[in-house]
């Protein structure tokens, strides 16, 4: 079928850069990375033996806090990246096994429930009950079906691939297709939905200690020290985390952006 | 607009007006006073719902204007301010600004107009988000940049071209968003509340969370799920309101 | 509005030398279009006449959009102008794509164009463009002017464009790529019906494409942009040819005997149930007998909705067909492929044997490559399923090999696709079909990406691979002189059904079946003799798909499909009134 010319002109016209996220995504896994090491060295700058959060300098009180901020966001966001992945992937493996309606149910389902205010769960999660376990259990929950609607979305274009047509005309058996095209080809879309779980679960955290009902006090957190230098009415207290906080965030989405950006990553491929 | 409205708002009735009132419903049954806790409830919604729709509103329309003048002016004043709120982005969640928010009301400022503020703020950013590269699609030379390429060439001026062909293409993905965006206000609201003390639900709820009352906490949670399934169906009554595309029967007489 | 100052029409001065002549509607004198420093248009001279129907053909960046934009006064962006481009009137410019605002009813666009130039009101427009759309035939029960133009067929949004533009009524209309993308019998109806209506009216007449697209058929006169400079073309939009082609038929050899044999293959795909709980289905490929002989070229010709891609997916059981078989050597590989859809085979060797031997080549070649693997590993991979006889160690040597009878360099092997151009994707497309040294390629418009210079590569190398290693070859096409140019035999299809079969000579100079007479017309620039557009193949006629479209329907039409029958030796077509003349009123 004969198709719409190219764009003669566009050529020069359009700078050579083919994703401006990319770059983005590189600074804000920079970013990322420098918050967490000088969270981890934040002990070596506060004065010798215990950790108190109160006496400290406030700009080393804030990265203190970020230990506790960026490893439950680590710990919460891989769960849920892992359960939404494993969601989408569970759907298709079913759709194959049962039929498409399971399939379609499956992420109706997830659809719904992206649609909920699902991060309410964690306050009420962390006040119910206060243990950091069901509290990552809740935060991976609220961030997973986000999670599972791109991931299904990215497998669904993979699987109509041409290119597997191609691999089952040169003969290869289902599982050779599986194992030498599929799943090389379904990593990096996967794990691009995967990161979408890191900015939610630390956005859902920081709101729910913000509100005193998130992780407890002797872990410290971003969204306490905020909270708590609101409630107390100290400005000098509240900006160095609220400015962590808004920079480890903005970083996070700039990740996530950047993997779900498309699939042009991978021209440069070693 | 009212007729579409209408039908997108009973499309809602199982998940927006359902779930509110077996919240409402739920916490007169396990509350200690029940007249009491359902009218609270109901009153608490109400407030929230003052909250955020009209910071959404304002929020989002704003954006939208600036993100689409940031791609069409970017060095104008209006173009910097769309700029600014595109990249502010993800920098500026609304539990933050609530915060920061509670921090100002302390040091004497009135909280009404600061709250739709802080709501606001966030929605904007994500309609600036998505209409500055919509409306530069609109306006470049790809593909999407066809039908505003057709006008000029079919001679319109330059005004009906941007108001009709270009800004339409810029708000289309805002309307799409803005699930995303009542989901950011709903949690900001919530902050909010707690933090102004304001009579919200989401203040209930929290209040009950923070006793470890789960007969309070659960049915103020339904009941916000419920709203936001509300604010939702209203996003999409505006949808079809703006984008005829989503509507069939406009009747053309005489041809 | 900026004016470059290339506007400006300078009455009298141009047509000293015509004293008795009006002035003429386009009269561009020494135009010069720089993109940076190359040069797009070399001091070009053009005159058009009142009711000129004039085409300008030209491949990919040679500059016909910026043409066109510098006689519509709107330059495009980046590219300087210099010269005088004098229009007498006013003018209106078609862009390219044909895309209006998606999410406004057309009744309003259309009411705001011809509002601006006319002023009148909604009504007053929409009867005007209803006048319009009457000349481009499209039926009262098709125009649906209160819906977005995303919501309407691609034939119809271009006929409302065409009418929009009538109902203004300009002195000179520019078309960029008129039709593009619409089907070769719809696009070449419209644009004759667009080309009658400037003659008839008086209306300057630019139509510019590449120059495959036979715009030149409906034109006046046609002229090719090639390396700045605009040169007269001869008939078929190609500036002047150097050679004829070798005449078809004499280099192919006679066909021996038959290999692929397909017996009532027929493919549908089910539906969501009724309302009443019945179970639905969509038939897209009826009962299509075809048998293909050693050495032996088909083409498969058809439009949109033809089926011929679902046809080649058939043959090569990919998936396999709903109904009927098809045997290669005579062994069936529907049920072979039907029983190995689990990953253990019972019959591994023997479905791979016959894999080796038919060989697709896809529409889209650079979708089928593996965009996580280089091409030379993928080859590796197909190599080592398909012909496990090559030992580990010569398996780079093959591959090697492959690529230069393709056309590339060995070293392609180490790319990786994402990295390669449209054509060295279908290049190594052909590659990999050639890899495991097949004896028959059936191949679903493998050229379609492509420019017209690059698709004559294309396929000068494929037929080169095919006389070479005395292939067989099915090749589906909707370009009627092209599939058929270097084929045995063409097999015509329509939504899903052969509607005629004959060896291509037959076919290429008289063929019977409406529709392929409307193909062939449409090949040639012709007028085609079809009414409307293909129906959906959700909403088929009853009786012969054809008949709402067809010159020769009459009532009987609706009653009965026809069969296909042969009508001289091994000529076959299916309709009730091939021999008749055609209806006086249609």
């Amino acid at each position: 079928m004969a198709g719409i010319d190219p764009q003669p002109l566009s050529h020069q016209a359009l700078p050579p850069t083919p994703r401006p996220g990319f770059a983005r995504g590189l600074s804000g896994a920079a970013v990322l990375a420098a918050l967490a090491l000088a969270s981890a060295a934040a002990p070596l700058m506060a004065d010798g033996a215990t950790i108190r959060r109160i006496d400290a300098d406030p700009v080393v009180a804030a990265l203190l806090d970020g230990r506790g901020s960026l490893s439950f966001a680590l710990l919460a966001g891989v769960l849920g990246g892992v359960i939404g992945v494993g969601w989408a992937v569970a759907a298709n493996l079913l759709a194959g096994l049962v039929g498409d309606r399971v399939e379609r149910r499956m992420m109706r389902g997830a659809t719904r429930l992206a649609g909920l205010p699902l991060a309410l769960l964690v306050p009420l999660a962390g006040g119910l009950s206060g243990s950091v376990g069901l509290l990552a259990l809740a935060t991976a929950f609220a961030a997973a079906p986000a999670v599972a609607t791109l991931a299904h979305a990215e497998l669904d274009a993979l699987m109509r691939a041409e290119f597997l047509t191609a691999a089952r005309a040169a003969g290869l058996p289902e599982h050779e297709v599986l194992r030498r095209h599929l799943i090389p080809n379904a990593l990096r879309p996967l794990l691009a939905a995967g990161m979408l779980a890191l900015p939610r679960a630390l956005a859902a955290e920081s709101f729910a200690s913000l509100l005193g009902l998130g992780l407890p006090p002797a872990l410290g957190s971003w969204g306490a020290s905020v909270g708590l230098a609101a409630r107390l009415g100290d400005p000098l207290a509240l900006a160095p985390p609220a400015l962590l906080l808004a920079l480890a965030l903005w970083a996070a989405c700039a990740i996530a952006d950047a993997g779900v950006a498309g699939p042009a990553s991978r021209i440069g491929k070693p | 607009m009212p007729r579409s409205v209408l039908r997108r708002l009973i499309d809602a009735v199982p998940t927006a007006f359902l779930p509110m009132a077996a919240g409402v419903g739920l916490a007169a049954a396990l509350g200690p006073d029940a007249a009491d806790a359902a009218l609270g409830l109901a009153r608490g919604l109400v407030v929230t719902l003052l909250l955020i729709l009209p910071a959404l509103a304002i929020g989002t329309a704003l954006g939208a204007l600036a993100g689409a003048w940031a791609a069409l002016a970017p060095r104008s004043a209006g173009g910097l301010f769309g700029r600014l709120l595109a990249g502010a982005g993800p920098l500026l969640p609304g539990f933050l600004l609530a915060a920061v928010a509670a921090l100002a009301v302390r040091a004497g400022a009135s909280p009404a107009p600061l709250g739709w503020t802080v709501l606001a703020i966030p929605a904007a950013c994500q309609a600036a988000r998505l209409s500055r590269p919509a409306m530069g699609r609109a306006l470049g030379p790809g593909p999407e940049g066809g039908a505003v390429r057709m006008a000029r060439g079919l001679g319109l001026d330059e005004r009906a071209v941007l108001r009709h062909h270009a800004l339409p293409q810029a708000v289309a993905p805002v309307m799409g968003g803005l699930r995303v965006a009542v989901l950011a206000a709903m949690t900001g609201a919530v902050a909010l509340e707690s933090l102004l003390d304001l009579p919200g639900a989401g203040a209930l709820m929290i209040d009950a969370a923070r006793a470890g009352s789960a007969a309070g906490a659960v049915p103020a949670l339904i009941a916000l799920g419920g709203l936001t399934a509300l604010l939702a169906a209203l996003g999409l009554a505006v949808r079809d309101w703006i984008d005829p595309a989503n509507r069939s029967s406009t009747p053309y007489e005489g041809a | 509005m900026s004016d470059p100052g290339l506007s400006h029409h300078t009455p009298g001065h141009h047509t000293l030398g015509h004293p008795g002549l009006a002035a003429a509607p386009v009269d561009v004198d020494a135009l010069t279009l720089m993109l940076g420093d190359h040069v797009l248009l070399d001091r070009a001279t053009l005159r058009l006449e009142r009711g000129e129907v004039l085409a300008i053909t030209g491949g990919a960046g040679s500059g016909k959009t910026a043409l066109l934009g510098a006689l519509a006064g709107q330059p495009v962006p980046g590219v300087d102008v210099a010269g005088t481009a004098g229009v007498d009137g006013r003018r209106l410019l078609i862009a390219q794509g044909g895309r209006l605002a998606p999410r406004r009813p057309l009744a309003l666009q259309v009411a705001e164009v011809v509002g601006h130039h006319l002023g009148v009101d909604l009504r007053a427009a929409l009867r005007r463009v209803a006048d319009g759309l009457d000349r481009m035939g499209v039926p009262p029960a098709a125009r649906r002017f209160d819906l977005p133009p995303e919501q309407l067929p691609d034939s119809l949004r271009w006929a409302c464009l065409f009418a929009m533009a009538i109902a203004i009524g300009p002195a000179l209309l520019l078309a960029d790529a008129p039709c593009a993308g619409l089907d070769p019998t719809v696009r070449l109806r419209l644009l004759h019906r667009l080309a009658d209506w400037a003659r008839a009216e008086g209306t300057a007449l630019i139509l510019a494409g590449r120059p495959e697209d036979g715009l030149a058929g409906p034109a006046d006169r046609a002229l090719s942009l090639r390396r700045g400079r605009l040169v007269p073309s001869g008939p078929d939009g190609e500036p002047q040819r150097d050679a004829e082609p070798a005449p078809p038929g004499h280099p192919l050899e006679v066909p021996g005997t038959v290999r692929l044999r397909a017996h009532g293959v027929g493919v549908s795909y089910p539906l969501a149930p009724a309302p009443n709980g019945e179970r639905r289905q969509l038939t897209v490929l009826h009962a299509v007998d075809l048998d293909l002989r050693n050495g032996e070229t088909l083409a498969l010709l058809g439009e949109t909705g033809s089926a011929k891609a679902t046809l080649v997916r058939a043959l090569l059981c990919l998936p396999p067909p709903t109904t009927g078989l098809v045997a290669w050597m005579g062994r069936d590989l529907t049920a072979a492929a039907t029983t190995t859809s689990g990953s253990d085979d019972p019959d591994p060797a023997g479905l791979r044997r016959a894999r080796r031997d038919l060989q697709p080549l896809f529409p889209d070649p650079a979708a089928s490559l593996d965009p996580a693997m280089t091409v030379g590993a993928q080859f590796a991979i197909v190599l080592e399923s398909l012909r496990p006889d090559i030992a580990a160690d010569r398996r780079a040597h093959r591959i090697a090999e492959a690529l230069e009878e393709a056309g590339l360099r060995a070293e392609t092997a180490a790319r990786w696709p994402t990295a390669l151009t449209a054509a060295e994707a279908a290049h190594v497309g052909l590659a990999r079909a050639l890899l495991s040294e097949p004896r028959v390629l059936i191949g679903d418009e493998p050229a379609a990406t492509l420019s017209a210079d690059e698709r004559a590569g294309f396929l000068d190398t494929l037929l080169a691979a095919r006389d070479r290693r005395h292939l067989s070859l099915i090749l589906a096409t909707e370009r009627m002189e092209e599939g058929l140019r270097d084929a045995h035999r063409g097999l015509v299809l329509l939504m899903g059904r052969v509607v005629e079969s004959a060896d291509a000579a037959t076919l290429r100079t008289a063929p019977l079946h409406p529709y392929s007479r409307a193909m062939l017309a449409a090949a040639r620039g012709d007028r085609p003799d079809l009414a409307g557009d293909a129906p959906s193949a959700l909403n088929q006629p009853a009786g012969c798909p054809l008949r709402r479209r067809c010159p020769k329907a009459r009532p009987f039409c609706a009653q009965a499909m026809p069969p296909l029958e042969e009508v001289a030796p091994g000529h076959r077509v299916a309709c009730h009134y091939w021999d008749m003349p055609d209806n006086g009123d249609a």
